[in-house]
């Protein structure tokens, strides 16, 4: 049994060190990359100084051209929205942009009725895409104030990352190897952050009356970004995105509020009914454009 | 409880230390622990059905006891037919009672008279098809007067329920298990350490190979019409390796875990996908099954004695009661009589026993392992559709004009990188398995080395978000 016992130590010891260091380096390769926003937001826009950024998740990433809006407005922005994500990334985003030296006028938070009105907030879908930066405080404190077994795996990832690198082996690990090789690679945005939607997606139903929807925030993450905002002297513009045949009612209190839930009613130009495509997004960044040079 | 999830992570080194630094003072509390530590894995799924296990170890316990004491061959029938009743009766009111009702009233409609008749919303208990099996075992050896009955209930609770093989097997003998339970049990290093090192294959072949073939497997089979022919019969293929991977893997763990308790399991897959014909595949494929099934069903029957016309409607039947264990559906019932269909050639020329036991591979072999594997992955086909109809369409698609086209696997990063994953960790486990093959092993045997970069494999490779359940969990 001694004899055993032993085997199976060297055995852990040997397949935990190996592990902690593929991992390791495999985080290491990540960090040093663009290839997902975080790393691309903390490797080139530290020190950079910004009229304004725009956060929020699929419907922030794809509506809001930032390359358009710098062209009509004459200022300068970038897209540092993440795709499956909510309020509570989009807080981790911004403390992310700020430790690591951002700095940015205005913050456009793209928002959606949904998420603010989630008062139980879990873990987003591309909450790994920190794990790179586990080791910050910010970081590991926001995996633990969530509940989820995802949630736990990133806290721990700390500690061990070959926990969350293997658990999230597809997303982390793979993409790390194209970092090493490739370290200038993006994964789906552009070189100001956006990501565009085709034209050919499928078509919407015509006929469908609007729908009213009630804008009520209970979601706590959205007073933690207005602190922050406001401690590191942020202008917060709340920023409601088209959505096909709907009209989003309320204000956010004496918050800039640009609703443009009822902008596009053409079908032609959403991809599905909360996203717009590549013509969708032209007309929404113009049409933003011009509100974002009178807040 | 699942072999793949944390809480087995977590009560495997727990149930190892209790047992050989805490209960290991007394044969009889090892084996109360045993029992206890097998009901707490079942009662992990569903508590609900441990009443089941219990119902059929007390009734075969007893019946088991009463069969020894009796002379009279009658009373002995008796008892035997009790204890088959008991069994198959609960077994076929889980399993079976769905599939007879539906299917009386489809035979009957197809002659144009509407019947009545409701099926249950039953929910089929892990691995009742295992257990019910090992306890016949136990009351038949006794009838047979092969076996003397456990003179301990909590020795054969435990042989009923032990937790490595409860749900899916190896299918153990009375005969050989159950003995290993009135022995006292000494830990060994070489045994441990062949039982560890067979759990992270059994891993492996699972989390790897199984749960990312699945990924392919199920958006093939749930919707074969969107597919071409090549992408059929990489579907298909990827199945193979699917259903071998997790119930060989399975079968792994089950023997490896055991072995850390100090117990031998029979192997139950012996590199099926090198048999060179059917018959070497079904020497190779779940034999702790096919011998179940020969030892209690063949030989009772005449086995390969009498006429052809006997040695062939044995083999039917055996084959056919075989594909109908796996499942209530005609689909398993096919895939039996399709083993069967390929058997019958070789039994005519009588070469259903040759390449027992050979381990060289010359030229010609390789092409008759090559033959036998896309044979028995077209009967695949049937076990893995959801009806005759679908596994028909899919095998008639095979042959489709688009046989070059398979651009599923390309069609995004995600789905080449898990492709890549999946033919990396096959061609990874084939050149282990042709190794412990021709050096005539019965099992993968790895080293420190091999076991570290096989973990690093599970870690970096394994299908951890989207885990897919133990295929023979359903059976």
């Amino acid at each position: 049994m001694k004899k055993f016992l032993k085997h199976i130590i060297t055995f852990i010891f040997a397949a935990f060190i190996a592990l902690q260091l593929v991992s390791f380096l495999s985080l290491y390769f990540l960090r040093k990359s663009h290839f997902y926003k975080p790393q691309y937001v903390a490797n080139t826009l530290r020190d950079v100084q910004l009229d304004y950024v725009v956060l929020g998740s699929s419907t922030g990433l794809t509506t809001l051209n930032t390359e358009q809006i710098d062209n009509e407005t004459g200022l300068k922005g970038f897209n540092i929205s993440i795709d499956d994500t909510s309020l509570g990334t989009h807080y981790l985003m911004l403390q992310h942009f700020i430790k690591n030296g951002g700095s940015a006028r205005s913050l456009v938070l793209v928002v959606s009725p949904g998420d603010l009105a989630n008062g139980d907030p879990s873990i987003s879908g591309n909450d790994y895409r920190f794990l790179p930066y586990a080791h910050k405080r910010y970081v590991n404190s926001h995996f633990v104030d969530l509940p989820s077994k995802e949630a736990a795996i990133l806290k721990v990832s700390k500690y061990m990352p070959f926990v969350g690198v293997s658990y999230y082996n597809a997303e982390l690990f793979y993409p790390s190897l194209k970092a090493a090789i490739e370290p200038t690679t993006r994964n789906r945005f552009d070189k100001k952050g956006n990501y565009v939607y085709p034209t050919n997606g499928k078509a919407l139903e015509k006929t469908k009356p609007t729908k009213e929807l009630s804008l009520t925030i209970t979601n706590p993450y959205f007073e933690k970004i207005k602190a922050l905002c406001d401690t590191n002297q942020i202008k917060l513009v709340v920023y409601q995105p088209p959505i096909y045949g709907s009209k989003v009612l309320g204000d956010t209190g004496l918050l800039p509020f640009v609703n443009h839930s009822d902008l596009i009613t053409d079908p032609l130009l959403f991809y599905d009914r909360i996203h717009v495509n590549r013509k969708g997004r032209v007309a929404a960044s113009r049409a933003f454009a011009l509100q974002l040079k009178n807040l | 409880m699942l072999f793949n999830s944390l809480e087995f992570l977590i009560f495997l080194p727990l149930c190892f230390i209790l047992y050989w630094f805490v209960v290991n003072r007394s044969l009889k509390l090892q084996n109360v622990f045993i029992l206890v530590a097998s009901y707490v894995f079942y009662g992990w799924w569903d508590y609900r059905f441990l009443s089941l296990i219990a119902l059929s170890t007390v009734v075969d316990y007893f019946i088991g006891d009463l069969l020894s004491k009796q002379d009279s061959t009658s009373s002995r029938k008796r008892l035997l037919l009790a204890s088959l009743f008991v069994n198959l009766g609960v077994l076929g009111f889980f399993k079976y009672y769905n599939f007879f009702v539906d299917s009386w009233i489809k035979a009957w409609s197809e002659l144009g008279i509407e019947m009545q008749g409701s099926t249950l919303n039953i929910i089929l208990p892990v691995g009742i098809s295992f257990y019910t099996f090992q306890t016949l075992s136990y009351t038949i050896d006794i009838y047979r007067k092969k076996l003397e009955p456990s003179n301990s209930l909590v020795n054969f609770a435990a042989y009923v329920a032990f937790f490595p093989q409860l749900v899916a097997g190896p299918i153990e003998r009375a005969t050989n298990l159950l003995p290993q339970f009135s022995r006292k049990r000494n830990f060994t290093f070489e045994q441990g350490k062949s039982g560890l090192y067979l759990i992270i294959w059994g891993l492996f072949k699972k989390v790897v190979i199984a749960d990312n073939c699945a990924f392919f497997v199920n958006q093939i089979f749930n919707n074969h019409t969107a597919y071409s022919a090549g992408e059929l019969w990489i579907g298909a293929l990827l199945f193979a390796f699917q259903i071998y991977g997790d119930f060989s893997g399975y079968s792994d763990i089950a023997i490896g875990t055991a072995r850390l308790f100090g117990f031998d399991l029979m192997t139950n897959f012996k590199f099926p996908y090198f048999s060179k014909n059917i018959g070497d595949f079904w020497r190779r494929w779940h034999i702790s099954l096919s011998t179940w099934f020969r030892d209690y069903v063949y030989i009772p029957l005449g086995g390969s004695k009498g006429s052809v016309w006997k040695q062939v409607r044995n083999v039917c039947i055996i084959f056919i009661v075989s594909g109908f264990w796996h499942g209530a559906n005609w689909t398993f019932i096919v895939w039996g009589a399709f083993h069967a269909l390929l058997f019958i050639p070789l039994l005519l020329i009588k070469r259903n026993r040759s390449d027992v036991n050979t381990t060289r591979i010359s030229l010609l072999d390789v092409g008759r392992i090559f033959i036998t594997f896309v044979l028995v992955t077209i009967g695949w086909i049937y076990f893995r559709a959801d009806s005759l109809t679908i596994a028909n369409e899919y095998i008639m698609s095979l042959v489709g004009s688009d046989l070059f086209e398979a651009r599923l696997f390309i069609k995004t990063n995600k789905n080449l990188l898990l492709f890549a994953i999946s033919l990396f960790s096959i061609l990874c486990m084939l050149l282990f398995e042709i190794r412990a093959y021709v050096k005539a092993r019965a099992e993968v045997q790895l080293n420190m080395l091999s076991g570290v970069f096989i973990l690093l494999c599970i870690f970096l490779m394994g299908a951890f978000k989207d885990p897919s359940q133990f295929i023979y969990f359903q059976f």
